[in-house]
C-alpha cells in the first residue's frame, strides 16, 4: 500500500504539472534562492564577505524575449508607443531603429527575432498591457542562475557570448537553447532590461548621504566572487543604463507572478 | 476687448469646474506636452488629502521635486529641509510647487503623508505630498533617472536628488548635494522664472 502511494507521488513528481490556464508560451519556475552577484543590502556580514542567498518566489517567466511580430501587434493597439509617436523622454533617438517604418521591419524574417532598440518605458508597457512586468534583477538573474545545473558550461557559454562580437542581425528566438527550467535565450540572444535595472546605487549617488559604505575602497569589494567577470559585466551593463535608452542589442521578455 | 475676453471667462470657469483639472488631458492648457515632458507618464497619484492627481495637473508652474519616503531616518528629511530653504530664498508668491513624490508604496499612504506635512510644517498652499502604486513609482523614478532599492524591510537606498521643473515638467536643473547652500538652485529657479516671464 505504502509502496503505491510512493509510485503515485513519484509519477506526479516525474509528469511536470499542467496548470489550468497556463499563460501562453510563459515557463513557471519554483520558489527558490539564489546568490546575487552584488548583495544590495549593506550588512555587516555582506562586509565581511558573507554572501547570503536571496529568496526568489515563484514565477512565470516568458520562455523566449519578445519578438519584432509580437512587438508590432502592440504599437498597433497602442499607438503612443509607435516609433513615429513616442515621446522623447520616453526613448532616445534610436526607439526600434532596425524597423523600416512604425509597421514594417528591414526584412520578413525580422519578425522571429528578439525586438531590440526598446527602451525600459516601452518595455514595461509591453508587459503591463499584457497583465505582466519586467521581471526583477533578481527574478532574471534566478531564472539564468538556472538552480545551479551545470554552473560551469553555463559560465563558459556565457564569456563566449559576450566575447563574441554582435552579428547584425539577432538570431531568431527558435535558434536559442532552453535551459533546466524550459526558459530559452537567456544566453545568446539579446541583454535584457530587469524592472529595477537602476536599483544598484553607485558611490557618487550615495556621496552625501554618511549611510553607506559598501563602493569605499572599489566597487569589488561587495561582489560575491570578483573572478566572475560575466557577471560583473551584465551588472555593469545595468548601472550603466538610462530607462530611454534603446540599443541595437537590447530586448527583453515578461514575468508574472 | 470684451468680446475677447468672454472665451477666456469661459475657459477659466471650464478648468475650475468641479475640480476637472484634475484629470484634464495634456492637451488641455492649448498645447501639446513637450517630448521630454515627465508629465507624459500617465500614471495617477493621490495627494495628502486623498485626492487623485494626475502629473498633468501640476502644469502651468514651476515645481520643486524629489523623490523621499517618510520613513527614512536622515536623508529625506535633508531633502525636505532643504527644498524648504530653497523656498525662504525666493520672492514671496514665485508660484513655485514644492511636490514630495513618495517611493515607498506600501507604508506612504495619503494619511502618513499629511502626518509628514504636519510634522515638518509644510505649506500645503506650496506643498503637494503624493502617494502611487510600485508602478507608478518606479516610472517616475527611471523618467527622473532617481536609483532605489527596496529592502526586505521595506526600507530604501536611493539616491539623492531635487529636481526643477520648467512650467511644462521638464527637467530644467537638478541638485545632488543636500549640503551645498541653497544658492544654485535659487539661482536656478529665478532663471526659470525671469525666462518664463518672457514668454520663454
Amino acid at each position: 500500500m505504502r509502496r503505491s502511494v510512493l509510485a503515485v507521488l513519484l509519477a506526479l513528481l516525474a509528469t511536470p504539472p499542467v496548470v489550468a490556464g497556463a499563460p501562453d508560451r510563459m515557463v513557471r519556475l519554483p520558489a527558490g534562492q539564489y546568490v546575487p552577484f552584488y548583495a544590495r543590502e549593506s550588512t555587516k556580514a555582506v562586509r565581511d564577505g558573507d554572501h547570503r542567498p536571496v529568496p526568489v518566489e515563484a514565477l512565470w517567466l516568458d520562455r523566449d524575449p519578445v519578438t519584432n511580430a509580437q512587438f508590432l501587434e502592440f504599437v498597433k493597439r497602442h499607438p503612443q508607443w509607435r516609433r513615429s509617436q513616442i515621446p522623447a523622454v520616453f526613448a532616445d533617438g534610436h526607439y526600434l531603429a532596425r524597423w523600416a517604418s512604425d509597421f514594417s521591419f528591414a526584412a520578413a524574417s525580422d519578425g522571429e527575432r528578439p525586438v531590440t532598440g526598446v527602451s525600459w518605458f516601452a518595455a514595461q508597457a509591453y508587459c503591463r498591457a499584457q497583465g505582466k512586468s519586467l521581471p526583477t534583477t533578481d527574478q532574471w538573474e534566478y531564472a539564468l542562475a538556472d538552480g545551479g545545473r551545470d554552473a560551469g558550461a553555463l559560465k563558459a557559454k556565457i564569456l563566449a557570448w559576450y566575447a563574441t562580437p554582435n552579428a547584425r542581425d539577432v538570431p531568431p528566438v527558435r535558434t536559442a537553447g532552453v535551459n533546466g527550467y524550459g526558459v530559452a535565450g537567456m544566453v545568446g540572444l539579446v541583454w535584457e532590461w530587469t524592472l529595477d535595472f537602476n536599483s544598484l546605487l553607485s558611490g557618487p549617488d550615495l556621496r552625501n548621504t554618511g549611510s553607506d559604505e559598501r563602493f569605499c575602497g572599489g566597487g569589488s569589494l561587495g561582489a560575491r566572487d570578483a573572478s566572475d567577470y560575466a557577471s560583473f559585466m551584465r551588472y555593469s551593463m545595468r548601472s550603466s543604463l538610462k530607462a530611454s535608452y534603446t540599443t541595437n542589442n537590447m530586448g527583453f521578455r515578461c514575468a508574472r507572478s | 476687448m470684451r468680446t475677447k475676453l468672454i472665451p477666456l471667462i469661459a475657459l477659466l470657469l471650464l478648468c475650475n469646474a468641479a475640480g476637472a483639472h484634475e484629470h484634464m488631458p495634456a492637451m488641455a492648457m492649448g498645447h501639446p506636452l513637450p517630448g521630454q515632458s515627465i508629465y507624459n507618464l500617465e500614471s495617477e497619484w493621490t495627494n495628502q488629502g486623498g485626492v487623485p492627481v494626475r502629473l498633468a495637473a501640476l502644469r502651468g508652474r514651476p515645481v520643486l521635486a524629489a523623490m523621499v519616503y517618510t520613513h527614512c531616518k536622515d536623508v529625506c528629511p535633508l531633502t525636505t529641509e532643504k527644498m524648504l530653504a530653497i523656498g525662504d530664498k525666493l520672492p514671496a508668491r514665485s508660484g513655485v510647487q514644492f511636490v514630495l513624490f513618495s517611493m515607498d508604496w506600501v507604508r506612504d499612504t495619503p494619511a502618513q503623508l499629511a502626518t509628514y506635512a504636519a510634522q515638518h510644517h509644510l505649506d500645503l498652499r506650496q506643498w503637494t505630498l503624493l502617494h502611487a502604486d510600485e508602478s507608478a513609482v518606479r516610472e517616475l523614478a527611471a523618467v527622473l533617472g532617481v536609483s532605489f532599492h527596496r529592502d526586505a524591510n521595506g526600507d530604501f537606498q536611493h539616491s539623492i536628488a531635487i529636481f526643477l521643473l520648467d512650467s511644462n515638467g521638464v527637467v530644467s536643473a537638478q541638485e545632488n548635494d543636500l549640503q551645498a547652500p541653497p544658492g544654485a538652485m535659487v539661482r536656478n529657479v529665478r532663471q526659470l522664472l525671469a525666462r518664463g516671464r518672457h514668454g520663454g
